[in-house]
């Protein structure tokens, strides 16, 4: 039985497993069938021969003892990744854009209204008041104390 | 490559035979495209 032919395509895909010679026969039979009239394929598998005569005769520098060291020098040098000061800038923006969205949302709606600022006022004054008179000195003061001078205090006003 | 049967290479990497060989022969061709000026 004869057979298929091979196009350009499929022989030059198989032409590294053929040079390995890891093609099965029927595969081997085709290419050799091909190559014998197809220049470019021909052409393509000497290129291939030669690359890797050429790659054989270069020197195999041997790995260091802690090769990532120097793999990581050459990744950053080529900027293929960033030092972390780098990457960490992005969210250093975010972080600060936070602070800035909740510092400024406290500003905005924390309780403010006067009369909150003036009863602390008279509360801390009716405290100290309470402390300080001769005749509720007798002791620590009590809460009734506090908040009838509180009363007094604040009938003032 | 470096000693290894492409059996050997599929079972080192967990790859199928079939990945192994095409693998190697677009990394084979990328570099002979690379070394090309160097070849003519």
């Amino acid at each position: 039985m004869r057979e298929p032919g091979m196009d350009c395509r499929s022989c030059q895909s198989l032409l590294s497993a053929y040079v390995d010679d890891q093609l099965v026969a029927t595969d081997a039979r085709r290419l050799h069938v091909h190559l014998s009239g197809c220049s470019d394929c021909s052409a393509e598998l000497n290129l291939l021969l030669g690359t890797l005569q050429l790659l054989r005769s270069l020197p195999r520098p041997r790995p260091t003892a802690d090769p990532w060291e120097a793999i990581a020098f050459t990744l950053r040098r080529e900027g293929l990744v960033r030092p972390w000061y780098r990457r960490a800038r992005p969210l250093g923006v975010a972080a600060a854009a936070a602070v800035v969205i909740v510092a400024g949302s406290y500003v905005i709606w924390r309780p403010t209204s006067q009369s909150a600022s003036l009863e602390a006022y008279w509360r801390q004054h009716a405290i100290f008041a309470a402390q300080e008179a001769p005749a509720l000195s007798t002791g620590a003061p009590s809460l009734d104390a506090i908040e009838a001078t509180y009363q007094l205090e604040g009938d003032d006003r | 490559m470096e000693g290894l049967s492409y059996e050997e290479v599929a079972e080192a990497t967990g790859a199928n035979l079939g990945t192994v060989k095409s693998r190697l022969a677009r990394a084979r061709a990328q570099v002979m495209r690379w070394l090309k000026g160097y070849l003519e």
